[in-house]
């Protein structure tokens, strides 16, 4: 592809993004029925690119394992056992309707049950890495510890029972030391985000979405 | 004056400060990208998590395993997954040079379509297309955090990378993955805004808040994106700036500040 | 005597023996009830009858679990008192999750009580597009969605006839963990009250969301706050259930990491002399 046609490509895009962006923000800071109009049709447009993402990311992975089963790649069998059940789904979620008590039944009993028995061994993984971590050597971990320690027991109905103020000590903790730390985090998040964004717009990200480099 | 009649009519009710806020930011960010195109340069202190990534390379090439990256359970949109493929191009492409493999593994399929892209550019920039494998250096686990965790925890197992980089959104799926990152001894780098309080238990250096941010411009060693950085601490500043006024506004028992913020 | 350096096996091992005693030897452990979930149970009781709450968010089915507790014995309170729900779903599991919550609540009439379909509750479908689908919907529920999640036309189901925007939305109950959404959109600026049935995990994350906005957002937490609407709605089930394993679960986590400092300041004197 030429230079110039994909200097093109790239900086209609991006002018089209810029249009999108300002019609959404007009819309949310301006008073503007014209205005408010075109940014919910957008809403709208948004939704229908995210549905077709979802249709994009079957076909991308379906393209990806029949490729590697083809060439019997690395863990062949089981690319053909994900194929399989993808397809299988489908087909099954398209004639029961997601909605269906057999499709809610097969749906439970096997992806949530697997699921679920992850998140169960959450705490085996959390508690043998609690004993290995919070060793208290340093002021720091010292706070660490004693931070983890008092809001995993104010939180414990076994010393709520017999001890009420526990909950309004938690309720303080929660609401401000730790709420101070998130929201320092959250807004430098957000503006650090904010700023990416600019940087990808402008087109200065080297990274994942080069806009310059030639493809 | 912000709020007569006519600008009532113009602007939405409640966002003027709001909408200036924004100007404002657009703004600082403009004049640090201007700066940065006059060949005006800042210095970014030296970020630990960072030179444990350099240090990781080098750690990676003397034992002969592999560099693996994680950039989480979310899709192209979220900053943090953007972040982390920076930081995932550069790395890809320093081992590369060097020969040494670094392989990823993500959950959201256009994540797995840019990845692959990264690699490929990787190797050529490197000088090597000819050993880029499709499929080799890039695994899906599953468009689900569990899967994902569990796969990735697998994969850790199998491959026994020497460096292990958490770059993106995560949730729960880090405590499983970074437990087992610790059991084969790899160092663990991580960098995330939501799940913090899990990536500092399970990693060894750690980006905090926007560092994340900050190491994608800083790693790519470009002028301009490390002004961009530069801007965004001007905006701390002021937002800083602004809570203090408010907290002392508000502890003189003045609303001042709470109401121009609402305006 | 020495404490020994305890492998993840010997954790996990412990672990489980905790868990499976106290699933099979009920302990009854007690637990206090909180002011706010008692004031989200007064608010749900003094909405009037006919009232519309939406039920939604993004999903993780697994982790909603959690909030499956609070959520169930919501549901037969509302069933009591006449109100009527629109389930809408933000995220790709969450479909699923308000069947089995509204399954297992036993609200419908095919299962023994007074909801029918359309007329009392309905399901929409999975929305994507995140921030983009909240604003759609609050604006004009009938243009972001046109059919419910079994394809039946809006217009045709009688409560869809009567709720077409945010406004004719009287509170918003989030059952999962990206509340921060429904704060922004729902809350904050459609001035619609949010309850927050929210996980252990993300009550920590989201609960200075209740100083910022008081006597709008309410929040449960976890299991315990599960057991403790099950209390108060008198229907034991999945809260109840787990506030054992719960209580002592939490005395083990602290119990492990005495444990590894004990450990570590025991062995301290032999890394001493090794490091020398």
């Amino acid at each position: 592809m030429s230079k110039t046609l994909t200097y093109y490509r790239t900086y209609v895009i991006r002018a089209l993004i810029i249009i999108c962006m300002i019609a959404t923000l007009a819309s949310w800071y301006l008073v503007s029925p014209p205005i408010d109009a075109i940014a919910n049709e957008l809403s709208i447009w948004n939704m229908n690119i995210a549905t077709f993402t979802l249709f994009v990311g079957v076909i991308t992975i379906l393209s990806r394992y029949v490729k590697g089963i083809k060439e019997r790649a690395d863990n062949w069998v089981f690319m053909l056992y994900a194929t399989v059940l993808i397809v299988v789904w489908i087909i099954f979620g398209t004639m029961t309707g997601i909605y269906a008590d057999i499709y809610q039944t097969a749906f439970l009993s096997t992806k949530i049950t697997l699921h679920i028995s992850i998140l169960g061994q959450l705490i085996f993984f959390m508690t043998s890495a609690a004993y290995r971590l919070f060793r208290i050597r340093t002021t720091r971990t010292l706070l660490y510890a004693l931070c983890t320690v008092t809001i995993v027991l104010c939180n414990s109905p076994l010393l709520l029972g017999p001890f009420p103020i526990v909950d309004k000590i938690s309720f303080w903790l929660l609401n401000n030391p730790s709420m101070s730390g998130s929201r320092a985090l959250m807004l430098t998040g957000g503006i650090g985000g904010v700023v990416l964004a600019i940087r990808i717009l402008l087109g200065l990200e080297k990274g994942a979405l080069r806009a310059t480099e030639e493809l | 004056m912000l709020t007569s009649a006519f600008t009532e009519q113009i602007f939405v009710s409640g966002k003027v400060f709001e909408l200036i806020t924004a100007m404002i930011v657009a703004i600082l960010t403009y004049v640090a990208y201007n700066y940065g195109k006059q060949g005006r340069t800042w210095e970014i202190r030296q970020l630990d998590a960072l030179e444990a990534i350099y240090d990781g390379i080098g750690r990676a090439a003397e034992t002969g395993r592999p560099i693996l990256m994680l950039p989480g359970i979310s899709n192209l949109g979220n900053p943090q997954t953007l972040a982390g493929l920076t930081l995932f191009g550069e790395i890809s492409q320093r081992s590369a040079e060097i020969g040494v493999d670094a392989i990823a593994s993500a959950s959201n399929t256009a994540v797995i379509t840019a990845t692959e892209a990264i690699v490929r550019g990787a190797y050529t920039a490197a000088g090597k297309p000819e050993m880029y494998e499709p499929g080799k250096y890039v695994r899906w686990f599953g468009a689900d955090q569990f899967a994902y965790a569990v796969g990735a925890a697998g994969q850790i197992m199998a491959t026994k990378p020497s460096v292990i980089l958490y770059a993106g959104y995560f949730l729960f799926d880090v405590i499983v993955s970074g437990d087992t990152g610790s059991r084969v001894g790899a160092v663990q780098i991580g960098g995330t805004l939501g799940s913090m309080e899990m990536i500092s238990m399970m990693c060894d250096h750690i980006f905090i808040g926007e560092e994340l941010y900050a190491a994608s411009a800083v790693i790519t060693k470009d002028e301009m994106a490390i002004a961009t950085v530069a801007g965004q601490d001007w905006i701390k500043l002021l937002a800083a700036g602004l809570m203090v006024l408010g907290a002392l506004f508000s502890m003189a028992g003045s609303d001042a500040i709470l109401n121009l913020i609402g305006v | 005597m020495k404490i020994p350096e305890l492998s993840s096996r010997t954790i996990w091992a412990v672990v489980m023996i905790v868990y499976i005693v106290t699933c099979t030897i009920p302990i009854g452990a007690s637990f206090e009830m909180s002011d706010i979930t008692i004031e989200i149970y007064e608010f749900i009781d003094d909405l009037p009858e006919g009232s519309v709450v939406f039920i939604g968010g993004s999903a993780v089915f697994a982790f909603d679990l959690e909030s499956s507790a609070s959520l169930i014995a919501c549901l037969k309170q509302m069933e009591r008192k006449n109100l009527r729900i629109v389930c809408a779903p933000f995220g790709v599991e969450a479909v699923q999750f308000h069947k089995y919550c509204i399954d297992a609540s036993g609200v419908m009439e095919s299962r023994g009580g007074t909801w029918v379909y359309g007329v009392d509750y309905v399901q929409l479908p999975y929305m994507p597009g995140g921030a983009a689908a909240y604003v759609a919907l609050m604006d004009d529920i009938h243009t972001a969605v046109a059919t419910d999640v079994a394809g039946t036309p809006l217009n045709d189901l009688p409560l869809m006839q009567e709720v077409l925007n945010h406004e004719d939305i009287d509170a918003w109950i989030c059952p999962h963990w990206a509340f921060d959404m429904i704060v922004r959109y729902v809350v904050a600026e459609r001035d619609i009250p949010g309850i927050y049935f929210a996980q252990a995990a993300a009550y920590a994350n989201y609960v200075p969301y209740m100083m910022a906005y008081p006597g709008m957002v309410w929040m449960t937490n976890g299991f315990l706050g599960g057991a403790q609407y099950e209390k108060l709605e008198g229907v034991p089930g999945l809260g109840t259930a787990v506030v054992d394993s719960y209580a002592i679960m939490s005395v083990v986590y602290v119990g492990f990491i005495i444990l590894g400092n004990i450990t570590m300041y025991q062995n301290r004197d032999e890394e001493e002399e090794i490091i020398q």
